[in-house]
């Protein structure tokens, strides 16, 4: 009686076998997504520094300026200086004699590690530094922006020795 | 006994695959995962699934549209963990798997008995992302995973 069941139950399990592929197979799954719909963040620029020295002779960059952008959609990046964009002389006796804010407003020019990316200034065609937000770069997502100040000097330009000079720039982002 | 046990250890099937999808939207800050995503096997005796992912396991978009301007492909591929009573997973939600071109296992398990049994597998994906990819807003991106199964 016991013998009998069993040969049931394994004519049972052949036939679902027998019903099943017995090859392996494989299925297609879609993995879907979208972004979100906008977001901005500037990190905190490095600062931009004349590693030459300024003379009135040669137009000189800066080297640093580097700020982060993490974004998702489009953005613009806008820049303005203190001084009109002019260099300022420090307080002190070494610059006694020096012009206290120099001539000419520094030129400001732009560069990314990463595509989608467009400079409103070039290192070949900068753009004037002014008191007033001027449009240095534009772009898509996240990226790492270099800007770069050149001062070119004037004629009229008095300068004495070790003088430090100085401005602040701010930089504005705007999705765009 | 012997000849029962041989021929139900042969009985293998995989159903069509539900969509994975990210309800989160993808962005720059944090991983987000997928939910959604299973699929059917029936089994009697060992199974095991395994996966493959379209561009190397990484989620692509159309490049047009709202795409146009961003990362057509983007920096890392997805990870992966599977989930399921009776169902075995290398991977995990705190240490998940890495997808790509090449066929992994996500999951395994066994059937005993003399009856074939369906299995449900969760998959699960997860976008971590990389400081190289430039996300446009409202821009989809997808991929297709394939999985496949076997004794």
């Amino acid at each position: 009686m016991h013998a009998r069941k069993f040969l049931v139950v394994a004519a049972a399990a052949a036939a679902v076998a027998a019903a099943l592929p017995s090859a392996a197979s494989a299925q297609d799954q879609a993995v879907t997504g979208t972004t979100i719909g906008s977001t901005l963040a500037l990190g905190v620029p490095v600062a931009a520094t004349f590693g030459a020295n300024l003379g009135p002779t040669d137009t000189v960059d800066s080297t640093g300026g580097v700020v982060a952008v993490t974004a998702v959609g489009s953005w613009v990046m806008r820049v303005s200086g203190t001084n009109g964009g002019k260099l300022a002389a420090a307080v002190g006796a070494a610059c006694t004699g020096s012009t206290g804010v120099l001539n000419n407003a520094l030129h400001v020019f732009s560069s990314a590690t990463l595509g989608n990316f467009t400079a409103a200034g070039t290192s070949v065609s900068p753009v004037t530094l002014s008191a007033t937000a001027a449009q240095v770069a534009s772009g898509t997502g996240s990226n790492t922006v270099t800007l770069g100040y050149r001062h070119r000097p004037s004629s009229s330009d008095q300068f004495t020795p070790a003088c430090p000079y100085s401005l602040t720039s701010t930089i504005a982002l705007a999705a765009s | 006994m012997a000849s029962a046990g041989s021929a139900s250890a042969a009985g293998l099937s995989v159903g069509v695959p539900t969509a994975a999808a990210f309800t989160d939207p993808l962005g720059t800050a944090a991983p987000v995962d997928t939910t959604g995503g299973a699929v059917s096997v029936t089994a009697l005796g060992s199974w095991q699934l395994r996966v493959r992912g379209t561009d190397g396991g990484r989620l692509r978009s159309t490049g047009a549209g709202l795409c146009a301007n961003g990362s057509a492909l983007l920096g890392n591929p997805l990870g992966f963990w599977a989930s399921g009573s009776g169902v075995t997973s290398p991977g995990s939600s705190q240490s998940p798997l890495t997808l790509s071109g090449t066929s992994q296992v996500m999951a395994s398990g066994n059937v005993g008995g003399l009856v074939a049994l369906a299995v449900t597998v969760g998959v699960i994906y997860r976008y971590v992302p990389s400081s190289q990819d430039q996300l446009p807003a409202g821009c989809p991106y997808s991929l297709t995973a394939t999985i496949d199964l076997s004794a």
